[in-house]
């Protein structure tokens, strides 16, 4: 189990309201962190720090690769609540284009296939269905190659089917060694071997 | 510089269904409304001609800059470039070059429609479109750092603001510039004050553009 992502003591306040205070979190190789709480209670900003898109008023995040401090850039794969897609742009053209910027050196085709997207591969993103869209984004966590996923309601769209995919997407991510940190608000699923729940409640 | 994010925003311009022809419609027009409005006399028309077509040509870059962050900054594209490089300044060299492919110069090669309007001298159309082409650094610049400074915030009043003081003296060397053309050709100091100017706007604006960014993502 080596560690890949560290909260020490981080503090989190929006005006009067503190959203967290002296949180601490160890994500480790193999984790799960399932995070859940009530709408506003601070999921996507604890997501957002975890991704280095945001910073704690307080206390640190570190990541982790091979035991060196890292930034979360290198470490991190976001799939957040835009699916960053272009309406004009075909699901096979928009996971090269990441994949090139990731220098994935993968097969392309294989992603689609793994992302139920194979017969769509032509089809612009525009046209694509809501739980689709969010299918090519999780593509885009497959070619970004990065240890650490961080999710933010993955399964929001989807439909049973695809709620499975999710899981076994992550199932096989955390076995390779990476970590996944999801909030969400379905009921919390055993996905691998070591899933953790971290539940959020207004102070 | 990124490669592949300048192929893509190619792509991206020439799939959107002719938006970027959006400056050159608003470009042909106003100068078509200025010849209307000022009458007919052929001589004081070209004597105004070049003023113009400069003012048609950063009114309509204006028009644009609002555009060249905020939809990629609302879609989650700008955060993924982000997750994905970790580099901003890559990320805003791309964004500059693709701006002035895509939007800056097919503006610029629309600048001989003027020449039909005002009946101008090839001497003339030859000093402005120099002019505009060493201006267009800077004017992107500025639109660059303009756009990243208020995306999300979807103020296009602000952008015009922050913009216009920047690209006053290009206005001002560069209606110059062609003033002198004729006599004194390219090597004159209105032209060396253009590229300079060039030349700050993308030693300032693009750093200050990328930090304003990073600023947003904490």
């Amino acid at each position: 189990m080596t560690l890949l992502l560290e909260f020490e003591c981080v503090s989190v306040s929006r005006g009067d309201l503190v959203l967290f205070e002296d949180l601490s979190i160890q994500v480790f190789s193999g984790d799960v962190v399932w995070i859940q709480g009530t709408n506003g209670v601070g999921k996507t900003t604890l997501l957002h720090l975890a991704a280095g898109l945001a910073r704690p008023d307080s206390g640190a995040l570190k990541w982790y690769k091979d035991k060196h401090s890292m930034t979360a850039f290198s470490t991190v794969g976001f799939q957040g609540h835009q699916d960053a897609l272009k309406a004009s742009i075909t699901v096979m053209e928009d996971l090269q284009y990441w994949g090139d910027l990731a220098e994935y050196t993968g097969d392309i085709d294989r992603i689609c296939t793994r992302i139920g997207l194979s017969e769509r591969k032509n089809i612009a993103a525009g046209k694509l269905s809501a739980g689709q869209k969010r299918r090519l984004a999780l593509g885009r966590l497959l070619v970004s190659q990065k240890p650490i996923w961080v999710m933010d309601e993955p399964s929001a769209v989807m439909d049973a089917v695809g709620t499975e995919l999710i899981d076994g997407l992550v199932k096989e991510h955390v076995k390779q060694g990476g970590a996944a940190i999801i909030a969400s608000h379905s009921p919390a699923r055993k996905v691998g071997i070591a899933t953790r729940l971290l539940t959020l409640s207004a102070a | 510089m990124n490669f592949d994010m300048i192929k893509r925003e190619i792509i991206l311009a020439a799939r959107s269904g002719g938006d970027w022809m959006m400056g050159i419609i608003f470009f042909a027009l106003f100068l078509a409304m200025s010849v209307i409005a000022l009458g007919n006399n052929s001589a004081s028309l070209s004597a105004l001609a070049p003023a113009l077509v400069w003012l048609a040509f950063l009114m309509s870059a204006l028009l644009s800059f609002g555009h060249i962050f905020s939809g990629d900054y609302t879609d989650g594209t700008l955060a993924q470039s982000l997750m994905f490089r970790g580099n901003v300044l890559e990320i805003v060299i791309s964004k500059f070059i693709a701006y002035i492919i895509t939007a800056l110069m097919p503006l610029w090669l629309a600048i001989p429609i003027a020449a039909l309007l005002f009946n101008l001298s090839t001497d003339v159309i030859a000093g402005l479109m120099l002019a505009v082409l060493i201006g267009i650094p800077a004017i992107a610049a500025y639109g660059i750092f303009a756009s990243a400074l208020t995306m999300g915030r979807g103020s296009g009043v602000l952008i015009v603001l922050i913009c216009t003081p920047f690209l006053i003296p290009v206005l001002i060397f560069g209606t110059n510039a062609v003033e002198v053309y004729t006599l004194q050709g390219l090597w004159s100091a209105p032209y060396k004050a253009l590229f300079g100017l060039s030349l700050i706007g993308c030693a300032v604006a693009i750093p200050a553009a990328s930090a304003a960014i990073k600023t947003s993502f904490e």
